[in-house]
């Protein structure tokens, strides 16, 4: 379950919100551990299609994300994270 | 690096200017934090948060004062529900929005500090995001070129 094979033969995987699946309501700016999930190592916002969240949670997430970066609690850009 | 007493009566003044026009509903103070990146040279800043119930003329009061005090590197006030209440429970919202006051990167406190591991310049969409990935977080590769 939760894998299809496409047509070129590879087989992908069904993504999952991590806030769908958490019940999380509200993506705290504050949180910048959390948040650190959901940038690379560059300290880019992680898309949608790689991470599988859901539109609404991506929307809040990236400001959230963008707050964090003001209060330097996440960079904005850096080679190596942590 | 600012000492600990100057600090404190930065965070009292604050304190003291919520209280004067509105309720301090809580204070949450992180202590010292390693900035993210550097802030007019700091590396580490004193964080808290002042959540607080107030009118408009608070807020920008508590911002202008900010804005002229060189101690407070950063902050943010956001509307907020306090202290984690879900939306629907919020006692009073009526007229004036509690304020999740917050005040951010304060003090950044002087001195290099740590400098952390170097190296590693992971090419664009490492698969940082871990969902069901071991070990979430340590990316094992430490290239270090340059």
């Amino acid at each position: 379950m939760g894998e299809r094979r496409e047509k070129d033969g590879k087989t992908k995987r069904k993504k999952i919100c991590y806030f769908t699946e958490n019940k999380i309501k509200y993506i705290d700016y504050k949180d910048d551990k959390l948040l650190r999930k959901f940038v690379n190592e560059r300290g880019k916002i992680v898309s949608r299609k790689i991470s599988g969240t859901s539109a609404v949670y991506q929307r809040e997430l990236a400001i959230a994300i963008k707050r964090a970066r003001h209060l330097a609690l996440l960079p904005f850009v850096s080679e190596n994270m942590r | 690096m600012i000492p600990d007493e100057a600090i404190a009566s930065e965070f009292d003044a604050v304190q003291k200017l919520i209280e004067s026009q509105g309720k301090l509903v809580k204070l949450d103070r992180w202590g010292k934090r390693k900035l993210a990146y550097t802030v007019r040279k700091r590396t580490h800043g004193e964080y808290a948060v002042f959540y607080y119930e107030a009118g408009q003329a608070l807020p920008a009061e508590i911002e202008k004062r900010f804005r002229i005090n060189e101690n407070i590197l950063r902050w943010l006030t956001v509307a907020d529900n306090p202290v984690g209440i879900p939306a629907d429970k919020v006692p009073e919202l009526e007229g004036a929005a509690p304020e999740g006051g917050r005040e951010g990167g304060r003090e950044g406190r002087g001195d290099r500090g740590d400098r952390g591991d170097r190296g590693d310049r992971g090419f664009g969409d490492g698969p940082r995001f871990g969902e069901g990935r071991h070990g979430d977080g340590h990316h094992g590769r430490g290239r270090g070129d340059d």
